[in-house]
């Protein structure tokens, strides 16, 4: 026994000094007892001696437990370090040189399905300044439906004006990004004018209108936080919330029992969470670009406070467009911005410039500057286009009780111009001057039928994209540019029904919506 | 669900990340002030008028390994944000190293209460009572540290329900 304890502690001090001799010591126990007596070891084995003899004392039973204790010791000691969830499969030089031979690289990119030839063979190129009657680059003057400049700001001569003067005292680009040298006085006069028009606490100003809700929501929402968000938000939005990690819940589009009922189940799970509390988020479009609807504000803010959400508002499209002064979905249910925790907008859009903003509390403004990665890894904004922004916004300010009644009056004219077009649907608020159109399920029957000479009651999406391709085209050649919905089909959380997305902006006027009409209809009746 | 045996998922494979809760146990200073605390309690327990030998012995292996048990087993998470979270749900013993076993560390703090348990019961004369109870603490200590219990939570102790 004396033998055996001496090479324990052997071991155990091989172990512990991770030297060389471990194995020496391991195979060699007899040299041990060899070694000369003022040697530690020699010590050491005496003492353990002596240590079992007195400890012995009848006691076989406890003996035996110390022992094995000892054993447990060594056991644990002389084991090889390994990972956990190891998943590396060792392979040897054949197999490896099998696979490599076997091996056959994907292409990066399939080739073109026909549908996508065709939708990539349609993009019209506008030759000249975009508005709302452009020149198309094979010669064909159209009117365009598919321009965002909803207030007619971008074709404005006194805009362009100041523009050109800001261009020769500021140059092109601001060169740096927004903490690196690349701030520049307009950027900061923006800032406080947003603040200003959207009565907020503070904004922050990105310089890419996408780059914002996608750099906004992972700024806030991390692993472990839970966002509840409405399943038709634009891409943008829904590309945000992966980048977040977070656990996300979908609920209906607009639909606000549909909400509660989400918002009561996350609570639930919450409660079971012992440890840091997660944050919650509601995430919604003020006027959702992909269906034209307006978020019922006033029911959201009132089940966020009763179930304690935070709610981040993407009023990019609502901004400029909706509400008493122009200010967004907010002044439309006259509720506070300041109430709402991120309100985000977008000065590609309505504002004729780029990039986007976000208004907040000062506390969340100063984290993203810090840690927003749009914000901080992005070069500033042009100066001539923060001017731009500055002065549409002012523009705004002064003339929103002329530009919104107009705006307003002309979609409903538009609106109320389709409605006598039988077999579409038109959906989408009455407000929003963002109109989605879809052909009725028989006007889509009837043209399979057509073409292909068979009746059928289900058809893919491709198919029905394919006659709305069709159907923009011809309205094209007939001399209005619209465009239908164009989605990123396999990467979207919900499929969207194919649809021919119309803008209405201020400068159309009654004769371009006759010959939409009437070019819609014409191509059409084709199908009857 | 079964409430007896649980498992913590794994979240992340988090190769390179730095624990900044768990990366001060390696180092030798630390293993150090194990033994120190050791002294600490037995020299403690030893001037308290009143206590033998056997009483002061066993409180300072029981205390010990209720150190221990606090601090590597009892406490789940991080004060920290690492990784977005991926320790959470873990003991410091199984965030030290990334969860990898067998590491120069886990081996000293695995050794150190079963040799302060053999001292102790031999300063202690082999009283009986004394003996088991000791042997009950070491062997909960050392059972929460076995490579096959890794995430794994009995009863509930220490499990957190997670989002993900």
């Amino acid at each position: 026994m004396s033998i055996g304890t001496g090479i324990l502690i052997s071991l155990l001090s091989a172990a512990f000094a991770e030297k060389d001799n471990f194995a020496q010591s391991k195979n060699d126990p007899i040299n041990h007892d060899e070694t000369p007596k003022h040697s530690f070891i020699g010590i050491g084995i005496r003492f353990i001696i002596r240590y079992v003899k007195s400890s012995y004392r009848d006691d076989p039973f406890r003996t035996f437990l110390e022992l094995c204790l000892v054993f447990f010791i060594v056991w644990y000691i002389s084991r090889n370090k390994y990972k956990m969830n190891q998943t590396d499969i060792v392979l040897s030089e054949k197999d490896i040189d099998e696979l490599i031979s076997e091996w056959k690289p994907d292409p990066l990119s399939l080739e073109l399905t026909n549908e996508e030839k065709e939708v990539l063979e349609n993009v019209p190129v506008i030759d000249g300044p975009n508005g709302v009657v452009v020149n198309l680059i094979d010669g064909s003057k159209v009117v365009n439906f598919t321009c965002f400049d909803f207030l007619g700001f971008q074709t404005n001569s006194d805009i362009k004006n100041k523009a050109v003067s800001i261009l020769r005292d500021y140059g092109v680009g601001a060169c740096g990004p927004t903490g690196f040298y690349g701030t520049l006085d307009v950027h900061m006069e923006l800032e406080s004018t947003i603040k200003t028009f959207m009565n907020a606490e503070g904004a922050i100003l990105y310089s890419q209108g996408m780059a914002t809700i996608v750099s906004i929501i992972p700024c806030f929402s991390k692993r472990n936080d839970i966002i509840i968000a409405d399943e038709k938000c634009n891409f943008m939005i829904q590309q945000g919330i992966n980048l977040s990690r977070s656990k996300v819940f979908w609920y209906k589009h607009n639909d606000m029992d549909d909400l509660e009922r989400v918002m009561i189940k996350t609570n639930d799970i919450v409660s079971k969470v012992k440890g840091p509390l997660p944050r919650k988020f509601v995430i919604t479009e003020g006027l959702f670009s992909d269906t034209g609807n307006i978020v019922p504000l006033d029911t959201v803010m009132d089940l966020k406070n009763k179930y304690k959400y935070r709610i981040i508002l993407d009023d990019s499209l609502a901004i400029g467009t909706l509400g008493p002064r122009g200010a967004g979905t907010t002044d439309l249910f006259g509720i506070s911005p300041k109430k709402i925790d991120l309100l985000l907008g977008s000065l590609w859009q309505v504002f004729g410039a780029a990039g986007g903003f976000c208004c907040a509390s000062k506390e969340l403004i100063s984290h993203q500057r810090l840690s927003g990665a749009g914000y901080v890894f992005s070069a500033s904004m042009p100066a001539i286009l923060a001017v731009t922004a500055d002065d549409n916004i002012k523009r705004l300010e002064i003339d929103y009780p002329v530009l919104l009644p107009k705006l307003h009056k002309n979609v409903s004219l538009f609106r109320k111009t389709i409605s006598r077009i039988k077999d579409i649907i038109v959906e989408g608020d009455p407000l929003s001057p963002i109109i989605h159109i879809r052909l009725s399920n028989d006007i889509i029957k009837n043209y399979i039928r057509i073409t292909k000479g068979q009746d059928v009651e289900t058809w893919s999406r491709q198919e029905e994209n394919h006659i709305l391709i069709g159907i923009v085209s011809e309205m094209r050649k007939g001399g209005v540019l619209v465009s239908q919905a164009i989605y990123v089909d396999e990467q979207e959380h919900s499929s969207h029904k194919p649809s021919i997305k119309a803008l209405i902006t201020v400068s159309h006027t009654t004769e371009h919506f006759d010959s939409f009409c009437e070019l819609l209809e014409e191509s059409i009746s084709r199908f009857h | 669900m079964n409430v007896v045996y649980q498992k913590v998922k794994q979240i992340s494979y988090g190769e390179g990340t730095v624990n900044m809760n768990s990366n001060w146990l390696n180092l030798r200073g630390s293993w150090i002030t194990n033994v120190l605390i050791i002294f600490f309690f037995r020299f403690i327990f030893g001037v308290i008028p009143f206590f033998t030998t056997i009483t002061a012995w066993t409180l300072t292996n029981l205390s010990y390994c209720l150190f221990q048990y606090i601090m590597l087993h009892g406490i789940v998470g991080t004060p920290f944000d690492v990784n977005q979270g991926e320790f959470n749900n873990l003991t410091m013993w199984e965030q030290i190293e990334q969860g990898d076993q067998f590491t120069p560390t886990k081996k000293f703090l695995f050794t150190l209460p079963i040799i302060l348990f053999l001292v102790s019961t031999h300063y202690c004369n082999y009283d009986i009572t004394s003996f088991f109870i000791s042997l009950a603490a070491v062997l909960v200590v050392l059972i929460a540290k076995l490579p096959a219990l890794h995430r794994v939570r009995f009863f509930g102790i220490n499990f957190r329900y997670s989002i993900d």
